[in-house]
């Protein structure tokens, strides 16, 4: 069967891909970076970008026979969360970019549910809203991963640009717990897109601005090169958190 | 077990033991010089199976004059104040807090410290005027108890309920990170608020304590209760005579089936424990006359019909392993549900003699004694056979929610206490939300007691009380140090390489 995946606005990605298999890099069974609470996380193998910080470049690749990753029927997973959820409060499927999957996982979360768990989605934000508007709905927060708001070719590698539109969509339906930058120097205006994203979030009180240092520690070395020279210093990163909060943010985290 | 006549002058001429410990194990020596044979009536088959080490008296000693843990309740004091010290009831902070330190080195046990030191935010609150001032001096006394009752086993409480007092105490607890007192916070979902145990996880992970205790079914089980000692239990105003306790790991050992180990052996050594504390009981209360000398008891402190007593096992993952050796099961005590199944049979069949035995001088817990999961200790080698309590051995663990549960089906037969302990990374600081969600899980899925702690900290938890590993390797190197726990923690890490469990990330 042939699933039909959104990357960006329209575009598609035509898979060749059982419809009821979910391609899984990896599972944490207690992960508590992954939204408020502890959680199950789920990482999904296949993403849009390919970011050159990126933590978990294993996953970016589309399933195919070399990326290895481990098929679940929606059965298999829903056992597996079983066993864990006496302990967690919701789980979160991040990637890759879970929203690929996105009639799978709306299934997934219907089910999930029925357990008494949240369930979070980790997006990098380029998705078709429209195209995947049953998997919003069953979605209690989503993690948005901003990476910039302008020339997102650098950054990203793809030929992609930033959606204000989904992040207001989402922040509106009251869906977004966080929203988070990964600073890096000279790949993307960094005052730009932290002045943009507060005026945006600074109206929702609950929801937190995460700034994060990029580093390059666990990373490869060809993958390290990129980064190594960009990293910004404690100074700017305290120089945007204090740009965000004066815009008005309540909730800004940095992580050095 | 008995002591030599030569244990006398070699801990006189010991070179790492304090001048206070040397004291303490001369007395503890003269105790156990008496023969338990011709005083307490043990008969010849109870002391050798106390000589092969299949059952352990923890060296509490023959000639018995206290009871093992006393669990006072110090509201006395607040009310009527303490006619044998000469103390009038409290009327501000500074005469509670010397008071109940007054208190504290008139309270005997096992350790000759007090293993309980009260429900400190319920005792305290009343009396804050002050939130700064007040800040100091509980930060004082919790640190004076540091450095006095140099024993890790003296226990404080907190909670249920959210107090200003438990804040302080918690802040205090934080900012001093002392091994003593240990801690508990018990803890209910319905009345401990999110944010005063959220406190208290913080404190858990950075400085070790509180642990959690689930509130509600100790209550059903206990009644009114103190946490004593690592994390028993026990009835307030009163505690328990003694503790012996099953060997498992050492008696499977010498088992050749499973019947053998549960239809002959473990019959036969659980009886002679029960034995055993009947006859202890009897002497505390017929001939010492602890109660009769007491201020305590005459104060109503403590209450003779409030104690009970504990027979206890350890060593449950080595019975099940050794057993799924002689049947040719190439599966290990944790990830193995036959083992579940053995264990659970095992444990079936000693808490059934427990619960049919008629105690004596136990009618506050309905005659009967209060089964126990008793941590390690390191008083012998056969130690290394007997892995704390009903936890899985360091090394076997499984990931964490799969280890919670597994053990979490054992709890149900330990109403004088059992816990289990997790190493957790420095990322939970930032969720303590998650943190939350473990202990919620466990207690939901039967659990009576959690701990926790970062795998980086200096305090470790050991079984149930807490040290610095910076004292037990200062112990290691024979130098001296105060507090006796860090030599036990040096026993204890040598058998069981507890420094080293499974951190979770």
């Amino acid at each position: 069967m042939i699933i039909h995946m959104y990357s960006t606005e329209g575009q598609e990605i035509n898979m060749k891909m059982e419809k009821s298999i979910l391609p899984v890099k990896q599972i944490i069974p207690f992960a508590n970076v992954d939204g408020k609470g502890n959680r199950t996380a789920i990482f999904v193998q296949g993403c849009n970008l390919n970011c050159v910080y990126c933590h978990n470049p294993e996953t970016i690749k589309l399933p195919c026979a070399e990326t290895n990753e481990t098929k679940y029927t929606l059965e298999d997973l829903i056992n597996i969360i079983k066993q864990y959820s006496p302990y967690i409060r919701g789980i979160t499927v991040s990637g890759g970019e879970a929203t690929l999957y996105s009639s799978y996982i709306t299934q997934l979360f219907k089910e999930v549910k029925k357990l008494g768990l949240t369930c979070y989605i980790d997006t990098n934000g380029i998705f078709n809203k429209e195209k995947i508007q049953d998997l919003i709905e069953v979605t209690d927060k989503f993690l948005f991963d901003v990476k910039g708001i302008n020339s997102l070719s650098k950054v990203t590698r793809k030929d992609i640009e930033f959606s204000f539109d989904n992040l207001e969509y989402l922040l509106k339906l009251d869906k977004v717990e966080e929203v988070r930058t990964v600073c890096i120097k000279d790949y993307i205006d960094l005052k730009d897109t932290v002045t943009a994203i507060s005026n945006v979030i600074k109206r929702n009180n609950n929801v937190i601005y995460k700034l994060i240092r990029v580093h390059y520690r666990g990373l490869k070395k060809e993958q390290a090169i990129n980064i190594k020279d960009f990293i910004p210093s404690k100074k700017e990163m305290i120089e945007l958190e204090n740009l965000a909060k004066s815009i008005g943010v309540k909730n800004v985290v940095t992580i050095l | 077990m008995k002591a030599k006549h030569s244990e006398i002058l070699e801990t006189v001429r010991s070179k790492n033991l304090t001048y206070e410990q040397k004291h303490h194990n001369l007395a503890n020596i003269a105790e156990r010089l008496v023969d338990p044979i011709q005083l307490l009536g043990y008969t010849d088959e109870e002391m050798e199976a106390v000589d092969n080490n299949f059952i352990c008296d923890l060296n509490e000693g023959y000639a018995i004059y206290r009871p093992r843990y006393i669990v006072p309740d110090y509201s006395i004091f607040i009310e009527k104040g303490c006619k044998f010290l000469d103390l009038e009831s409290p009327k501000n902070i500074d005469e509670l807090l010397d008071g109940l330190l007054i208190l504290y080195s008139n309270v005997p046990s096992i350790t000759s410290f007090p293993v309980f030191i009260g429900n400190l935010d319920e005792l305290i609150d009343p009396f804050i005027t002050n939130e700064e001032e007040d800040y100091i001096k509980i930060k004082r006394f919790l640190n004076h108890i540091d450095k006095t009752i140099s024993d890790s086993f003296c226990h404080a409480n907190i909670g249920p309920k959210a107090t200003k007092a438990g804040e302080l105490i918690l802040n205090a607890v934080i900012e001093l990170k002392n091994p003593t007192p240990n801690m508990t916070i018990k803890y209910s979902k319905e009345v401990t608020g999110d944010d005063f145990a959220k406190l208290a996880a913080k404190a858990c992970l950075v400085a070790s304590k509180p642990s959690f205790a689930n509130h509600e079914y100790y209550l059903k089980d206990v009644g009114e209760y103190g946490v004593a000692s690592c994390y028993n239990p026990l009835p307030m105003a009163g505690g328990a005579y003694t503790l012996l306790r099953l060997k498992l790991g050492t008696i499977a050992k010498s088992c050749k089936s499973k019947e053998e180990l549960i239809d002959e052996k473990l019959p036969k050594m659980t009886k002679h424990m029960l034995s055993m504390i009947d006859k202890r009981i009897k002497f505390i209360v017929e001939e010492s006359n602890f109660f009769e000398t007491s201020f305590l008891a005459k104060e109503d402190f403590i209450k003779k019909e409030n104690f009970t007593a504990m027979p206890a096992i350890l060593g449950l993952a080595d019975a099940v392993n050794s057993i799924l050796k002689v049947e040719d099961k190439n599966e290990k005590f944790g990830e193995s549900e036959y083992g579940d199944k053995i264990a659970h049979e095992i444990l079936e069949a000693i808490e059934k003699m427990v619960k049919d035995h008629k105690a004596v001088y136990c009618p506050r817990t309905n005659n009967q004694y209060l089964f126990h999961a008793q941590v390690g200790a390191s008083l012998d080698d056969t130690d290394k056979e007997n892995t704390p309590a009903h936890r899985i051995r360091v090394g076997d663990e499984p990931i964490l929610p799969l280890h919670l549960t597994q053990s979490a089906q054992f709890h149900k037969y330990f109403p004088a206490g059992t816990g289990d302990l997790f190493a957790l990374d420095q990322t939970y600081l930032n969720n303590l939300d998650a943190v939350l969600d473990i202990i919620k899980g466990s207690f939901d899925k039967g659990y009576r007691y959690i701990t926790t702690y970062l795998q980086n900290s200096d305090l470790i938890r050991v079984t149930g009380y807490l040290v610095k590993r910076s004292e037990v390797e200062k112990a290691r190197k024979e130098e001296v140090v105060l507090r006796n726990t860090a030599m036990l923690g040096m026993g204890t890490d040598d058998n069981s390489h507890v420094f080293n469990r499974r951190t979770r990330d």
